[in-house]
């Protein structure tokens, strides 16, 4: 069987998520992209935040300050036969970021789940977006099993 | 990158230097907020929808403080909903109804990915955009505007990365209103400092309260600080003067085009 490998990301570090994915036979990769950081530098506070959020998980993630683009391609040189998997971010501008890695590299980019469906309208006010999804959003939440 | 420290103090040391050439200047302090795995015990010690609905729009109110950790994927807002919801429908509704807002900004960044950093839709100022200045001035960066309460929040927002909600809209309100910067520097700015910056609800806001996401600007006055955050924060006039006045004396001041 191949090595599996999950890239994390910044929006994505759920235990719950993990643990699924552990299940399913993956090691863990965070990497602090270079790139992105570039795109929209923080400061020392949200990086700081991200490392402790990390260190915090119980599972091995291996963490890399780099070029994701390069730090991927090294695992892939190092691991062949690799088959990576990272979920699609909500941030459209991260998003192009890491469907463009994914994409260069061969990993796979997995949809991220939502609390409720969209309807595929377009609302541009909430109370018209909030009426139009609060029932469905309650019972979503409501027999969400998720990670309690 | 190593995976044991001494103390906290020995991460910052190596991120300060790892990061240099990437983090914005200055600011080399960590979070209070310290990044961790939460309990569903602890989530729900955070949450208390009841008093959320009473009294979030007061600077000490009980707000649950979890953004960073919903931005970062720590927890989902499904997990913060249901959670709410176990003290029933009705005392839950504001806390939901929040919640929701989050993924109301996520649909509208879905919807036009260009709105993160363009104008939705033309001021409603009386101005153009290309009235407003493009950086934010050293007094707004350095915390040392004439007016104590935002120079407060200010202090929040370097130094802890978190500024509660209403705290935000004053300093946008300020940033884009008071001193005609467009929304975008005051954007970028939040979202390099806040731990829980997520473009598309940090962005939108901004465009909500600059008007270019909504039909009006949003201002406010120091009589209304001083009702939500007066037992906190210095809301003297005479140590916030631009602040004191009435809302039609600002109005007229900060919109002449429009009030005519």
């Amino acid at each position: 069987m191949s090595a599996q490998l999950f890239w994390l990301h910044e929006e994505v570090l759920s235990e719950g998520l993990m643990q699924k994915q552990y299940a399913e036979g993956c090691r863990f990769l965070f990497v602090f992209d270079t790139v992105w950081l570039t795109q929209r530098p923080v400061s020392l506070k949200r990086v700081q935040f991200i490392y402790e959020a990390l260190l915090a998980m119980p599972f091995e993630i291996e963490i890399v300050y780099g070029d994701a683009a390069e730090v991927l391609k090294q695992q892939v040189r190092q691991h062949p036969g690799l088959m990576g998997k990272v979920i699609a971010p909500k941030d459209p501008e991260l998003a192009v970021r890491v469907e463009g890695v994914a994409s260069e590299v061969g990993v796979s980019v997995l949809e991220r789940s939502r609390w409720f469906a969209s309807s595929g309208k377009k609302f541009s006010r909430f109370f018209k977006f909030y009426n139009s999804v609060r029932s469905e959003a309650l019972q979503a939440a409501r027999s969400h099993k998720g990670e309690l | 990158m190593p995976k044991k420290f001494e103390n906290r103090e020995a991460l910052t040391a190596l991120i300060a230097e790892t990061f240099e050439s990437v983090l914005i200047e200055g600011h080399r302090q960590p979070s209070p907020i310290q990044g961790k795995v939460m309990s569903a015990a602890e989530l729900a010690e955070c949450i208390q929808p009841a008093a959320y609905a009473r009294t979030r729009n007061f600077y000490d109110g009980a707000v649950s403080r979890l953004s960073p950790f919903v931005r970062h994927g720590v927890v989902d807002r499904k997990t913060l909903a249901r959670i709410a919801l176990a003290g029933g429908d009705k005392p839950a509704e504001k806390f939901i109804q929040e919640l929701i807002w989050g993924e109301f900004w996520q649909h509208i960044a879905e919807g036009d990915p260009r709105g993160l950093w363009q104008d939705a839709e033309p001021y409603k100022t009386g101005f153009s955009a290309r009235d407003y200045a493009s950086e934010l001035p050293q007094d707004i960066v350095t915390g040392t505007t004439p007016n104590a309460c935002l120079n407060h929040f200010i202090r929040d927002l370097h130094g802890t990365g978190y500024v509660h909600n209403h705290a935000r809209m004053y300093l946008a309100a300020y940033v884009v209103h008071f001193r005609r910067i467009q929304w975008q520097a005051g954007a970028a700015w939040f979202l390099a400092h806040l731990l829980d910056g997520d473009a598309a609800a940090n962005n939108f806001s901004w465009q909500w309260v600059a008007s270019t996401f909504g039909r009006k600007p949003y201002i406010f006055n120091l009589e209304n600080v001083a009702k939500y955050c007066g037992n906190q924060v210095d809301c003297r006039p005479e140590t916030n003067p631009e602040l004191n006045a009435s809302y039609e004396a600002l109005s007229a001041r900060l919109f002449p085009a429009r009030a005519l």
